[in-house]
This record gives structure tokens, C-alpha cells and sequence, in this order.
């Protein structure tokens, strides 16, 4: 599961970094205690509960594009079944 | 150890604590200097934020112009952050249009410019999930000149998506030669203002979209076919009924309704001269599948701006009101002709009597007064009939209802129209239910009606019987009023022709069956009148034409009180109940 959670938070990094720009992106996410994202935006390491990174990071996102991100993010998650199902749930 | 010496070794004891002291309070100072020149900057950072969050939403105001909005956004980056070019991409649905205006800050090369557009279509791309059409995008570019020479990439940049009811109209893309130059904290607050823009302008289009749903319902629901055009003759809006009026699809284009009229309304001619003149333009008539329709277009004018919005056309169908038009002329018509023919002919007797006054005989002028007084009586009850038809409709007819024997009125009748029947050689049949309650009915106005009833019955039938049956209705076992029927043998109703029966001018729909039938032709009319006016119903029953019809009228019961069988009823009525007249 912190696998998928890696390379679904790396997917929606990237997409945030076409949307917004890498610079703004890459600011907001790498302030996420634990998260070590390349400058490409591949997520090398979550480093602590991967729902609560993604609770945080989807948060910023959220406030940066509203609506963008929260279509962007229902998109992605069609790809991430178990993890739409977690999120959903929790 | 002398005093001088005692300070001196405190001293030198204590002097590294002491400037140790010094240099802690320094920095101690210096940390709390510097916080409080953070909380400073940070304090008027925030107040210029709010500034121009103030500025920006009051120069958007109430507006749901995206373009406005972007250019309002990008107009005000200058006064937060740094930058090479600020561009902006709109994206026109109704025009299929991407307009691209790049403002040049700090000099930069076409490719730099190209770079910035190629980053906006991927952020376009990968927001709206849709392929982008280059050919689609309309570019331009202000501010400083472009300097072919620089071979500065852009090495930071951040996009600004401007969304409205949850729709994507726009991006404002910053970018600068310098590297990371924007961070979370610099553009925060631009994020806030699109946010707020983005938030008041969604407000705005809700209201507008409900009301504009409660105007298409209006639209929608009305009697008349609508459309609407813009100044440029872009369709806005049609009506279910437009379409059904000139049959053509729903949602058509303009060139479809324009087609639907086959060439009897140059359509944009007429909306061009609308949107010319201020001045009302007069309706016009086409026939359009084999429907009359009234044309108006109307100039729609934006009263703030006193400018011409668009062109509305009003499609009226005014078929029933040309075709009863045509029927009140001809009408008057058969009127006209109906009485010129009796004036004629008292005229002409009239000038014999006088002229050959001396050579006529008594016998002959009294023959010749007799015809002038049954033709001067045929005329006063058409004239009767107008006078009635008249009356009905300005409301004005009155039916003066009382208790009495619908019988004797009956019977009285039926034995009026004795010598007509023994003179066409017909059988003519009354037949009343014994025990018949009062009725509630007006005794003038009734005769009317039967006289009507039988008279018509006479005209259309060459041989055979007539039947006139009075009695009660009864329903679950309870009178609730006298019903009376006059059948006969004659020619039948078509059933294309029952529901112009009792119509004004149904005779005249029906065309007159026979030369040779004279009247107004109104009679069922005025005795459909006559009838509800007392509480009745009349209608009637013909199994088609040749094989005679039954008419009925019902009259209420007076006081739904049934009526005990009297010596005075069987006395006067008896000899005609159940007796056939011949």
C-alpha cells in the first residue's frame, strides 16, 4: 500500500506541476514533514502515514486551484481503486 | 591585600563574564530586532495584500466577464511579484476561441514566448482533459519589445487557473528569466484573489442562471412560436412552439427556420430592419404549412447602454381567428341575402297591390297581404335570431325560470306543428312518462328550443316519424331531471359534422344541405343557449347519414320534488300522451 500511495502522490505532484508550475508545487510539498520529492516531482520517500501526507497535500492543492484539483484528484484516483476505497472510508 | 588590588582581581575575574553578557544581550536584542522587523514586513505585507485584494475586487466588482477578471488579475502582478511576462489564455465556447495575450515585462526572445505557451496548453490539456486546437487560438502580445538576442529559458514560472461555476474560462501564466523566483509564500495571495474572483463571479452566474432558467421556462411555456437573435445574428433562443408552428427540429439553427419558411419571410431582412429602427415595425402575415401566421420582430434594446442587444420575433398563429373571420363575412352574406330575398318579394307585391289596385280582386289581395305577412314573419324571426345570437354573446340573455308542466308546453307544441306534419304526409309521435315532476324552466325561451328541434326534424326528414318523448332521467335509482327527445327518420348527421352542430356559424361550416331550407341557421345555437342557460344539456345522437338522428335536452326538476299524478295533468294532457298525430 506505501507503494501505491509512492506512485500515486508522485503521479498527482506531477500533474499539479503541469497545472500550477514545478516551483509553487514543489514549495507547498516538500514543507510536508516526511515527504522527499525529486525535482521532477517523483516522490522518493512518504516517511510517515501515507493517508495523512495525502490528507495534507490534497489540502494545499485544494487551496491553491479548488475545483482544478479536486477533478484532477477524482481522475487519478479512478486509476487507484484500493486507495479511492481508503480514502473514501476514512 | 591592599582595596585597589582586591578590585582589580575582581575585575579581571569578572570581565569575560561580562562581556560574554554584553555580546548575549546583543544578540538577545539583535534576535528580538529582527523578529520584530519579520513581524513588520510580514504586517505590511498583509496590509498591501489586502490592499490590492480590495482594489482587485472592487475593480471585478459584479462582473462575469472572464476576460475582464484575467485582465484585472494580470494587470495587478506588478505590485506583488517580480516577473519577465505575464500571459493570459481565454477560452471562448461560443466563438470556438483561444485568445493568448502575452504582456512583456522584461524583454525576452520568441522562444521564451513560445515556451510560456507551450507550459499554458499543457496546463490547459491536462485540466480540461481535452485535446487543444492550435488552429483555434488567437494570439497577441503587448508591452516591451521581444529581444531575439536573449537566450534567457524561462527558469521559473506559476499558473493561475481562473474557473468559474466550475468551469474552466481562463489561465494566467507568470513566468521570469530568474530561477526559483515564486514560492507557496510570494503567490499566495494572487491565489486568494482568483479564489475570491472565482468565488463571487460563480455567485453571480447562479443567480444569473436561475433566472435565466425561470425566463427560458417562460419562454418555453408560451402560446406563441419566439426566437432570438445578438447583433450578429447568432441565435440565442427558440421556443418549443416556434418549432412546432414551422415544424422544424428542436434546438434548430437559424438557417433551418429560415428554411422551414420556404421563401415566404426573408427573415434576416426583416431582423436587420428591426435592429435599424426604433420605431415599431408592422406585423406581417405568411401562410406557412397551411397556417396563417403573424410576424413581428421587435428591436431588444440594453437600456443602460441604449444599444441594441439583439432582434426577438414573435410568431403568432392567427389561423382560427382568420378562419372565423372569413366565417363572420360570409355570414353576413348569407344574412343579407337571406333577408334581401323576403324584402324583395314584399316589395314586389306590395308595388302590384298598389299599381293594379283596381284590376286585383279581393281574394287575390288578400292572397297577396297573406304572403307579404308570412314573409314579413320569416324575416322578424331571423331577425330574432340575430337579436338573441347578440345578446348571448355580450352576456346579456336572460332565461326567466319557474315551476311548471314541461308536458303541456309539449304537447301545445307538438299539436302547433300538426297541419305542417299532415301536410308532408309524416307521422309525428308524442310520448310522455306519466308521473313527470315539475320542471324549472323558462315557458317563452322553451318553445324555442322545441320548436327548433322539431322544425329541424320536419326540414330533414322526406319520410317516415317524429318523435317527441318526455321523461325522466334517472340515475342510481334518483330523478335528477327530465329528459326529452326528439328523433327522427330523415338524413342523418355526419360525424365530421357533430361538433359544428352547435356552433354560430355551424351551418354555414356544414354547408346549407338543401336549397330549399331557409333560416338564420342559428337555431341550435340560440337553443344550446336556452338550455344551459336554464341548468340543462343539450346534445344529440345519429348512427351517420340516411339513418335519422335523436336530439336531447335535459330541463332540472323544479325543487327536485316529484310530481303526484293530477286530475288537471290527465285533463289537459291525457288525449296526448301515448297518442300519435298524424
Amino acid at each position: 500500500m506505501q507503494e501505491e500511495y509512492r506512485k500515486f502522490l508522485s503521479e498527482l505532484i506531477k500533474k499539479q506541476m503541469v497545472i500550477l508550475g514545478p516551483n509553487l508545487v514543489l514549495s507547498k510539498a516538500r514543507k510536508i514533514d516526511g515527504l522527499k520529492i525529486g525535482d521532477d516531482g517523483e516522490v522518493a520517500a512518504i516517511g510517515r502515514d501515507p493517508l495523512d501526507t495525502f490528507k495534507e497535500i490534497s489540502g494545499y492543492f485544494n487551496d491553491l486551484s479548488g475545483h482544478i484539483a479536486q477533478i484532477t484528484l477524482e481522475r487519478l484516483l479512478e486509476k487507484y481503486p484500493g486507495l479511492k476505497q481508503e480514502i473514501a472510508s476514512s | 591585600m591592599d582595596i585597589t588590588t582586591i578590585i582589580l582581581a575582581i575585575t579581571s575575574v569578572s570581565s569575560p563574564f561580562a562581556i560574554f553578557g554584553y555580546f548575549l544581550m546583543r544578540s538577545k536584542f539583535k534576535n528580538e530586532l529582527d523578529l520584530s522587523k519579520k513581524r513588520e514586513e510580514e504586517l505590511a505585507r498583509r496590509a498591501y495584500e489586502t490592499a490590492v485584494l480590495k482594489e482587485i475586487g472592487d475593480r471585478i466588482g459584479y462582473s462575469l466577464d472572464a476576460v475582464k477578471i484575467v485582465e484585472i488579475i494580470s494587470g495587478s502582478l506588478g505590485k506583488l511579484v517580480p516577473y519577465s511576462t505575464v500571459c493570459h489564455m481565454i477560452f471562448d465556447e461560443k466563438k470556438d476561441k483561444v485568445i493568448l495575450a502575452c504582456n512583456i515585462n522584461e524583454s525576452v526572445s520568441s522562444n521564451f514566448l513560445r515556451e510560456v505557451k507551450n507550459k499554458m496548453i499543457a496546463a490547459s490539456v491536462e485540466m480540461a482533459q481535452k485535446p487543444f486546437m492550435e488552429d483555434d487560438l488567437d494570439e497577441s502580445i503587448s508591452g516591451n519589445i521581444l529581444n531575439e538576442e536573449s537566450r534567457d529559458p524561462i527558469r521559473s514560472f506559476f499558473n493561475l487557473p481562473i474557473v468559474i461555476a466550475q468551469k474552466l474560462v481562463g489561465v494566467i501564466n507568470v513566468s521570469s528569466t530568474i530561477g526559483d523566483l515564486y514560492n507557496d509564500e510570494n503567490t499566495e495571495v494572487l491565489y486568494k484573489i482568483a479564489k475570491l474572483a472565482s468565488e463571487e463571479a460563480t455567485k453571480l452566474q447562479q443567480v444569473l442562471d436561475s433566472e435565466k432558467s425561470r425566463l427560458v421556462q417562460a419562454v418555453q411555456s408560451l402560446s406563441d412560436g419566439l426566437l432570438m437573435v445578438d447583433t450578429k445574428y447568432h441565435l440565442v433562443l427558440v421556443n418549443k412552439k416556434l418549432c412546432q408552428l414551422l415544424g422544424v427540429v428542436s434546438n434548430p439553427s437559424l438557417f433551418d427556420i429560415a428554411n422551414s419558411l420556404s421563401g415566404n419571410l426573408d427573415l434576416r431582412s426583416m431582423m436587420e430592419e428591426a435592429i435599424a429602427t426604433d420605431e415599431e415595425l408592422p406585423a406581417r402575415e405568411i401562410t406557412v404549412k397551411e397556417k396563417t401566421l403573424q410576424v413581428v420582430a421587435s428591436r431588444v434594446l440594453d437600456k443602460i447602454a441604449q444599444k441594441p442587444m439583439g432582434v426577438v420575433v414573435l410568431l403568432h398563429d392567427i389561423t382560427d381567428a382568420k378562419s372565423l373571420e372569413k366565417l363572420r363575412q360570409d355570414f353576413t352574406s348569407m344574412m343579407v341575402h337571406e333577408l334581401r330575398a323576403p324584402l324583395t318579394n314584399i316589395k314586389s307585391t306590395a308595388e302590384l297591390l298598389i299599381k293594379d289596385s283596381s284590376k286585383i280582386k279581393k281574394d287575390e289581395s288578400t292572397k297577396y297581404l297573406a304572403n307579404i305577412d308570412s314573409t314579413s314573419l320569416s324575416m322578424l324571426e331571423l331577425v330574432n335570431d340575430l337579436l338573441d345570437v347578440a345578446k348571448m354573446e355580450a352576456d346579456k340573455f336572460d332565461v326567466i325560470s319557474e315551476s311548471g308542466d314541461l308536458a303541456i308546453v309539449i304537447a301545445e307544441r307538438v299539436e302547433s306543428f300538426k297541419p305542417q306534419v299532415a301536410e308532408r304526409g309524416l307521422k309525428l309521435n308524442l310520448v310522455v312518462d306519466r308521473n313527470l315532476p315539475k320542471a324549472y324552466f323558462d315557458k317563452v325561451r322553451i318553445k324555442q328550443v322545441i320548436n327548433n328541434l322539431i322544425s329541424n326534424a320536419l326540414k330533414f326528414t322526406q319520410a317516415g316519424e317524429i318523435t317527441v318523448k318526455v321523461s325522466q332521467e334517472v340515475v342510481n335509482g334518483n330523478p335528477i331531471d327530465i329528459l326529452v327527445a326528439v328523433s327522427d327518420t330523415g338524413i342523418g348527421i355526419d360525424r365530421e359534422e357533430a361538433n359544428k352542430l352547435f356552433s354560430r356559424f355551424g351551418q354555414l361550416v356544414m354547408g346549407r344541405r338543401t336549397v330549399a331550407l331557409k333560416g338564420s341557421g342559428l337555431g341550435l345555437y340560440i337553443a344550446k343557449g336556452i338550455v344551459e342557460a336554464q341548468g340543462g344539456r343539450i346534445w344529440f345522437k345519429s348512427e351517420g347519414a340516411g339513418l335519422g338522428s335523436t336530439f336531447y335536452f335535459t330541463v332540472p326538476i323544479a325543487d327536485n320534488e316529484l310530481r303526484k299524478p293530477d286530475a288537471h295533468y290527465v285533463d289537459n294532457v291525457g288525449k296526448m300522451v301515448n297518442a300519435k298525430i298524424n
